[in-house]
């Protein structure tokens, strides 16, 4: 089923049918979000302004996850059917999923100072986000040590599949050490029908959650196109460009 | 590693003699710990009362950072060469972690309790529990070491990139084996982590030495 997508030429098509519709429903989901979040929403009776920070925290950190899961997919994909595209999908998924990784940190940071009175805690999520940030750092280091490209995108193939077996243990390893970092308030459907907060809350949250994984999808999908265009002018051998790449 | 029909445990000597008498691995590591320890001792202050908290802990990272020191050797000096040896990939490079974690890491698991029991008594009621904790802890970071040996091999900078792979990729078991250290000392349940510990080396060993085997092979087709 993947490999019918597998091809570049249908993949470059199928991604100049989206990205228009990406670019669109991000810019407007974030247009809203963001006056939904800093103007319309209330203030919270106990965080006062200061959750508003989650709004761009809280979707930072779901795509810090789903952005390792799809590096971990690919990775997969990579090792087992060696095909190119898995290849390009994951050297253009690891750099976002990293900067996605800092920002629900350092939004993570900037919130907990005034609230916990603290930058930092050792509690088991903010150590598991750190060495999610920690496990994207080795993958793009990894990707860029060897002087044959395909070599170093099969070792952070694997580094990436066997990486998520880390996040979950991390996580659950820290759980004794008591934890500071409260529950999530949107854990499964069930609470997203029967929410611990209004719906003047989860709809800013909700409209932020969309624009940014657009947003993300949007930057994957040129950075693979660009991969892809780049390589077929490598294969066309213009002397230019690979004097530059050895 | 040489190509060689040779049975597994002579094969398994040499490497051993290659990695201490020639190579010194062994003191090589000892040295590397009783330095940083050192100099952490001096970096936290060496009042006895801070000891007493915290050498437990820094003693189990620094297993972790000395466990660093024999890494660049775990291939041996031919990787290829094993690629074509009669004997099945997978137990080869088992055996190489096994060698290397007989040169150096597993020394320093028996020496660190001591070590503990001798500048903090009070904080080490037992040494035989801190055993359990340090001899499979430093057995399960060679086998990531393995992991992160074969990713980087033939990088253009390999050593301090593997430290940089296999350190994250180790946190779990540092968590595991500090909750049990710091237990120890406090009288607490010191066994539930421990037995974690002991389920993720039996797993790592299970497990990495094929997954290595599989990279190695297809670093060799890539």
């Amino acid at each position: 089923m993947f490999t019918r997508f597998a091809n570049p030429a249908r993949f470059d098509q199928i991604a100049r049918t989206c990205l228009p519709w990406l670019w669109a429903v991000a810019a407007m989901a974030i247009g809203c979000g963001l006056v939904d979040a800093l103007l319309l929403s209330p203030p919270d009776y106990q965080q006062s302004e200061t959750v508003r920070i989650m709004y761009v925290h809280v979707p930072s950190a779901w795509l810090a996850m789903g952005l390792y899961s799809a590096c971990a997919l690919s990775g997969l994909m990579l090792v087992v059917w060696k095909h190119t595209m898995a290849d390009m999908l994951l050297r253009a998924i690891i750099p976002v999923g990293a900067v996605a990784t800092a920002l629900c940190l350092v939004t993570g940071m900037l919130w907990g100072q005034p609230m916990w009175g603290t930058w930092w805690v050792w509690d088991a999520r903010l150590t598991s986000v750190l060495v999610l940030l920690f496990q994207y750092l080795g993958l793009l280091a990894l990707l860029d040590a060897f002087d044959r490209p395909e070599q170093g995108s099969m070792a952070a193939g694997w580094l990436a599949v066997i990486g998520v077996i880390n996040i979950p243990i991390i996580k659950y390893s820290v759980l004794w050490w008591a934890t500071l970092h409260q529950p999530d308030s949107l854990s499964s459907i069930k609470r997203v029908a029967d929410p611990a907060m209004p719906p003047e809350m989860i709809r800013p949250l909700l409209l932020m959650a969309l624009g940014l994984t657009c947003l993300s999808a949007a930057i994957v999908l040129v950075r693979t196109r660009t991969e892809v265009l780049r390589r077929k002018l490598q294969n066309k051998s213009i002397p230019i460009l690979n004097a530059e790449h050895n | 590693m040489t190509i060689s029909t040779k049975p597994l445990f002579i094969l398994c000597r040499q490497w051993l003699l290659t990695a201490t008498a020639r190579r010194g691995l062994i003191a090589q590591t000892l040295l590397f710990f009783g330095i940083c320890l050192t100099a952490f001792v001096f970096g936290i202050g060496p009042a006895p009362d801070i000891l007493a908290a915290t050498l437990g802990g820094l003693c189990w990272a620094l297993l972790l950072l000395a466990t660093l020191v024999g890494l660049p050797h775990i291939l041996g000096d031919t990787p290829d060469d094993a690629l074509e040896s009669p004997y099945n990939l997978s137990v080869l490079l088992g055996l190489r972690a096994f060698v290397t974690w007989v040169a150096g890491p597993l020394p320093l698991a028996l020496l660190a309790p001591l070590v503990m029991a001798g500048m903090t008594p009070d904080a080490v009621p037992d040494l035989w529990p801190l055993w359990a904790v340090f001899v499979p802890g430093s057995l399960l970071f060679v086998l990531l070491g393995l992991l992160g040996a074969t990713l980087t091999l033939g990088a253009r900078n390999p050593t301090p990139l593997m430290a940089l792979i296999v350190v994250p990729l180790a946190l779990p078991a540092v968590i595991f084996g500090s909750g049990s250290v710091l237990a120890l000392a406090m009288a607490m349940n010191w066994q539930q982590p421990c037995l974690l510990l002991w389920a993720a080396t039996i797993a790592a060993l299970v497990t990495l030495p094929p997954v290595a085997a599989k990279i190695l092979r297809m670093k060799q087709e890539a």
